[in-house]
C-alpha cells in the first residue's frame, strides 16, 4: 500500500472508529437522556417532558433560570441534559460563594414523565450541588 | 490488492456527481449559515454561560459570545458560497470547516443533529477531489477528466456514503425501542391535524385500536432506515431508497416537525449520493444543454485577470475594498466592522496576485461581488437581521438588560419587514420600565398604527396621557 494510501487508512479508520463508538457509547454507559452524538433523530426520550426546579440557600429560594440565562439553556434542562445541569450548578455556586456565602446551597430537581407514565426524578433532589 | 483497499482506494465516483454535491450542498448551507443559523447567535455567552460539547473544550475556550459565532455564520456562508461557485474552493473549504466546527462544538446552545452532520461531511469534503470541476476555477469540459473518464477515484467520496449510512442505521436502532414501535413516540410528535386524523383512521381501518395507525407507521420507519442504511453501502438496493428517500423527507416537512433544513439536505444526499449513474448523467445531459447558452459568458470569465502585477493588485484591492464597504454600509449586526474587514481581505486575496496570478480572475472577482449581495440580500430579504436583533432584544429584557434590551429592539423595528407588527410595544414596555415616558408614548403609537386592535397599547397609551 502507498504512503498515501497508507495515511488516508488512518483517518478512515479513526472516523469508522469514533462514529461507531460514539453511538455506542451513549448504550453502554446509558446516558439516557443526553443523546448528542448518537444518531438518535426523534427518540422517545426526546419527546419525554421535565420539568426543572432549582433553589438555592438554606431557606431554597427559587432561581428563576430564565432570568439569568439564555432560554436555550432552561430548554436544555428540561432535557435533563446533564451537562448543561452541572454547569450551572457550577455557575450558581460560584455566584453564592462570590457573594460570600460559605457554605453555599444549590439544589434542582429535574422530574420527567417517562413513558411508561412514571414520573421519576433524574438527579437526586437532595443533592446540595455545592457538597462536591 | 486487498479488499479494504479495494473498497476504499478504487471506488469510483462520476465527476458530475461532484460537481452537483458542491452546488447543492455549499450552495444552500450558504443560505443556511445567513438565514437561520445566524439569527441564533446572540444565544451564544448570553449571561456569560456556557457549556460546550467536550469538556475540555470549556478548559480550553472562553465563553463565546453574539458578535463572535455571527460573524463565524456569516464569513463561513461566504465561504460555503465561493465553494459552490468554485472559487477558491479549497481554501475556503479548509476554513469553513475550521470555523463551523468550532462554533458547533463550542456551545451546546447548538444541539441540531443535522448540524453536527454538517459538520462531519464538511470535514470529509475537505478529501473530496473538488479542483477542477466545471465552475469558476475550473473547465467546462472537466466533466470528463483529463484521461477522459467520467469518473474520479474518491475514498472520501466512498466515506461519505459510509457515514450517512451509519447515522441511518443508529436512527433505526432507536426506533426498535418500544415506546416507538408501540406509536406513542409518534403520537407525541406528529401535531398536524390531517396527519393525526390519517392514522387515526388507518387504526380504525386494520382494526389496531387509538394507536395503532402510529405503531404501523412506527414500524414502517423503523424498517424502512435499516433498509437505507443497507441501500448507501450496496449500489443495487439504491433505485428504491433514492425514490422513497426523498418521499420520507418531503412527509417530515409535511408534518412540521421544525427541524431547519434538515429535509432538504437528505433530499439532496439522496439525489447525489443514491441516483444510479445512468440515472444522473440523463439528468445531467439536458441541464447542460440548458446551460449551454451560458457559454459565451463562462468563457468570458475564465479569461485571465491583468497580467500586470500593478493593475492585478489595484483590481483585488476594488474588490476587497467594494465587498468590505457593503458588508460594512449594509450589515446593521454586532461585530459588522470586523466582519466588513475579514470579508473584504477575503475577497480581495481571492483576486490577488500572490503567491501567483489568479486563475480566471474576472471569474473570481465576480463570485466574490455576488457571495457578499448574496448575503446581504438574504439576510435582509427573509428577515433574518430582524429577528436576530428581536430574538436578541428578548433575551436581553428577560434577562433584565433593559438598555441593551432597547437597542435591540429598536434594530429590529428598524428592520422589520413591511406588514409586521414589530417590537413597538414591547419597546414602549422597556421604555416605561427605564422611566422614558415619552419614547414609550411614541413607541406605543407606533405599535397602536400598526395594530388598532391591540387592547393592552390602547390600555398603555391612556396609562400614559
Amino acid at each position: 500500500m502507498s504512503p498515501e494510501r497508507r495515511r488516508g487508512s488512518v483517518f478512515i479508520g479513526a472516523v469508522l472508529l469514533l462514529q461507531l463508538a460514539l453511538p455506542i457509547s451513549y448504550y453502554a454507559e446509558g446516558r439516557t437522556f443526553d443523546e448528542r452524538f448518537a444518531w438518535r433523530m426523534f427518540s422517545p426520550v426526546r419527546v419525554t417532558h421535565c420539568s426543572v426546579a432549582w433553589a438555592e440557600g438554606a431557606s431554597r429560594r427559587r432561581v428563576n433560570v430564565s432570568a439569568d440565562v439564555h432560554q436555550v439553556w432552561y430548554s436544555l434542562m428540561k432535557r435533563a441534559r446533564s451537562g448543561v445541569v452541572e454547569g450551572y450548578a457550577k455557575r450558581r455556586c460560584e455566584l453564592l460563594r462570590a457573594r460570600g456565602d460559605a457554605v453555599p446551597e444549590v439544589y434542582v430537581q429535574v422530574r420527567c414523565q417517562h413513558p411508561d407514565g412514571e414520573v421519576r426524578d433524574v438527579f437526586p433532589p437532595a443533592k446540595n450541588w455545592c457538597a462536591e | 490488492m486487498s479488499r479494504w483497499e479495494r473498497f476504499w482506494f478504487e471506488n469510483g465516483v462520476l465527476r458530475v456527481r461532484l460537481a452537483t454535491f458542491r452546488v447543492a450542498f455549499f450552495g444552500p448551507l450558504a443560505f443556511d449559515m445567513w438565514m437561520l443559523m445566524f439569527v441564533h447567535a446572540p444565544r451564544y455567552g448570553a449571561g456569560g454561560f456556557n457549556v460546550a460539547h467536550f469538556p475540555w473544550l470549556d478548559a480550553l475556550l472562553p465563553v463565546p459570545s453574539a458578535a463572535l459565532s455571527g460573524a463565524i455564520y456569516l464569513v463561513g456562508g461566504f465561504l460555503a458560497f465561493r465553494v459552490a461557485l468554485g472559487a477558491v474552493t479549497r481554501l475556503s473549504l479548509y476554513l469553513l470547516t475550521a470555523i463551523y466546527g468550532l462554533v458547533y462544538f463550542w456551545s451546546q446552545a447548538d444541539s441540531y443533529q443535522h448540524h453536527y452532520l454538517i459538520a462531519l461531511l464538511l470535514l470529509l469534503s475537505c478529501f473530496l477531489p473538488l479542483e477542477g470541476l466545471p465552475g469558476v476555477d475550473g473547465e467546462p469540459e472537466e466533466l470528463m477528466g483529463p484521461d477522459g473518464a467520467p469518473e474520479v477515484k474518491s475514498w472520501a467520496a466512498r466515506l461519505i456514503y459510509v457515514e450517512v449510512s451509519i447515522v441511518y442505521f443508529f436512527t433505526a436502532v432507536t426506533k426498535t425501542s418500544g415506546d416507538w414501535l408501540n406509536g406513542w413516540a409518534l403520537n407525541r410528535i406528529i401535531h398536524t391535524d390531517f396527519m393525526r386524523e390519517f392514522l387515526s383512521w388507518m387504526g380504525g381501518v386494520t382494526g389496531t385500536g387509538e394507536l395503532g395507525g402510529y405503531a404501523i407507521t412506527g414500524w414502517t420507519i423503523m424498517l424502512w432506515q435499516f433498509f437505507v442504511a443497507t441501500a448507501f453501502l450496496f449500489p443495487k438496493l439504491r433505485p428504491l431508497a433514492c425514490i422513497t428517500g426523498p418521499m420520507f423527507h418531503i412527509l417530515v416537512e409535511v408534518i412540521d416537525l421544525k427541524i431547519g433544513w434538515f429535509s432538504y439536505y437528505m433530499i439532496a444526499l439522496y439525489y447525489i449520493l443514491l441516483f444510479p449513474d445512468r440515472w444522473f448523467l440523463a439528468l445531467a445531459r439536458p441541464v447542460g444543454a440548458l446551460l449551454q447558452p451560458l457559454r459565451p459568458i463562462a468563457t468570458w470569465l475564465r479569461t485571465p485577470g491583468p497580467t500586470d502585477p500593478t493593475t492585478a493588485w489595484m483590481a483585488a484591492a476594488a474588490v476587497g475594498m467594494v465587498s468590505g464597504a457593503a458588508v460594512w454600509q449594509w450589515l446593521p449586526a454586532a461585530g459588522g466592522t470586523s466582519i466588513a474587514l475579514v470579508v473584504g481581505l477575503l475577497a480581495g486575496a481571492a483576486v490577488a496576485p500572490w503567491p501567483r496570478p489568479a486563475p480566471h480572475g474576472y471569474g473570481r472577482a465576480l463570485a466574490q461581488l455576488l457571495g457578499v449581495a448574496a448575503m446581504l440580500v438574504s439576510l435582509h430579504g427573509s428577515g433574518a437581521l430582524y429577528d436576530y436583533h428581536r430574538f436578541w432584544g428578548g433575551d436581553l429584557k428577560r434577562r433584565g438588560e433593559l438598555e441593551s434590551a432597547a437597542a435591540h429592539y429598536e434594530s429590529a423595528n428598524r428592520l422589520a419587514p413591511e406588514g409586521e407588527p414589530a417590537r413597538f410595544r414591547a419597546l414602549g414596555g422597556i421604555y416605561e420600565r427605564l422611566g422614558r415616558r415619552d419614547d414609550a408614548r411614541v413607541a406605543y403609537e407606533e405599535a397602536a398604527r400598526r395594530r388598532p386592535d391591540d387592547k393592552a397599547v390602547r390600555a398603555a397609551l391612556s396609562r400614559l396621557r
